[in-house]
């Protein structure tokens, strides 16, 4: 599944990479999950309804917010697990997004947007 | 030996508190804990610091990655894609808490960005007579009542383009001449505030004051490794918000 909504603006970085005025949901299969500093980042294979494969990758908060608040670490994604993103898609329309909210497999939503800080 | 009398509750709005602790006879206002900034990371000491022509031709070359002349991560020229120390007070915009812990004869703070700490002697000792520049600067402090009062000098200043040395995440740049002068005190239970005066003779036609708020944490400091920005694979990596 790959879809494009509109999303509130957030006054954040006016120059930021991403359009965060626009969401995105992404589908796929994960490739590599980089749990670093200072931002972590997932890559999914996603799939057209042409049977094409897309490589996406999504960047998320560094370890430490994802850790205190949402208990992500190292094994929170795996190669081969089924994930989707919702986030706001890079401005250069490259296959790239700065993620808010993860699906995994089972339906267990986490907004990773949502840490008191 | 710090005996810490320190007492917090807070519940359903009945805080009591008393914030004190004892080195050997002497009262100790208690800064001790875990604090994190409560304050934009995108802001300034104060709204138009009074830059000299010397200052204002830095900050015109300055192309930080917050605020209101945001650039990217390729044209951006700020310390902190190159995770290089920010020194004082800039490292306080980062969003990582440190902890500060207080002895009989210095004060430590420890940073979880970069697993960096900074000592501030309070044995009653002066500033080198041979100052060595560093990058977060030599700082030594004395209480005056409710308040812990930082001097700091001989930082790195402003060296060229490719190394820029800015007071926060915005631009504006410091010499190897700035002084700084931080007031820490406990606003109550939850709250630090840091009051922070500039003294830049080189940077700023006259000092300049402006005030932090931090708030306490409740978890202990981790790991947070800039450098780990040369790992990544993502297309576009950026110092963290």
């Amino acid at each position: 599944m790959l879809s494009l909504g509109s999303a509130p603006a957030l006054a954040h970085h006016a120059n930021s990479a991403y359009d965060r005025s626009a969401s995105i949901t992404v589908s796929g299969i994960v490739t590599k999950w980089q749990f670093i500093n200072p931002h972590s980042g997932l890559w999914l294979n996603f799939t057209n309804d042409d049977g094409k494969v897309q490589e996406w990758s999504a960047e998320f908060q560094g370890t430490l917010d994802l850790y205190r608040h949402f208990a992500f670490n190292k094994d929170t994604f795996k190669s081969g697990d089924e994930i989707t993103l919702v986030g706001h898609p890079a401005r250069n329309g490259s296959p790239n997004m700065s993620a808010r909210i993860v699906i995994f497999a089972d339906g267990r939503e986490v907004n990773v947007r949502s840490a008191p800080d | 030996m710090i005996t810490n009398v320190s007492i917090r509750t807070s519940l359903a709005g009945t805080v009591a508190l008393l914030f004190s602790a004892t080195v050997g006879a002497q009262s100790l206002p208690d800064l001790s804990g875990v604090w994190q900034r409560s304050f934009p990371g995108d802001s300034s000491l104060v709204l138009d610091p009074p830059m000299t022509e010397w200052g204002q031709e830095r900050f015109d070359l300055a192309k930080p990655m917050h605020g209101p002349r945001t650039a990217s991560a390729t044209e951006s020229n700020t310390a902190e894609l190159h995770c290089l120390p920010m020194g004082f007070p800039a490292t306080y915009y980062r969003p990582r808490p440190f902890e500060i812990i207080q002895l009989p004869d210095r004060a430590v703070m420890l940073f979880e960005i970069d697993h960096f700490w900074r000592v501030i002697y309070m044995d009653g000792r002066e500033f080198p007579e041979v100052p060595l520049h560093t990058w977060n600067g030599y700082s030594i402090g004395h209480y005056e009542d409710d308040t812990l009062v930082i001097e700091t000098r001989d930082i790195i200043g402003w060296k060229s383009e490719n190394q820029q040395r800015w007071l926060d995440r915005l631009g504006h740049p410091f010499s190897d001449e700035l002084r700084i002068v931080e007031r820490i005190r406990r606003v109550d239970a939850e709250t630090m505030e840091i009051e922070v005066t500039i003294d830049d003779p080189v940077a700023y036609e006259r000092p300049f004051t402006g005030a932090l708020s931090f708030r306490s944490r409740d978890f202990e400091l981790a790991e947070f490794i800039c450098q780990e920005l040369m790992l990544s694979d993502l297309p576009e990596m950026r110092p963290e918000n």
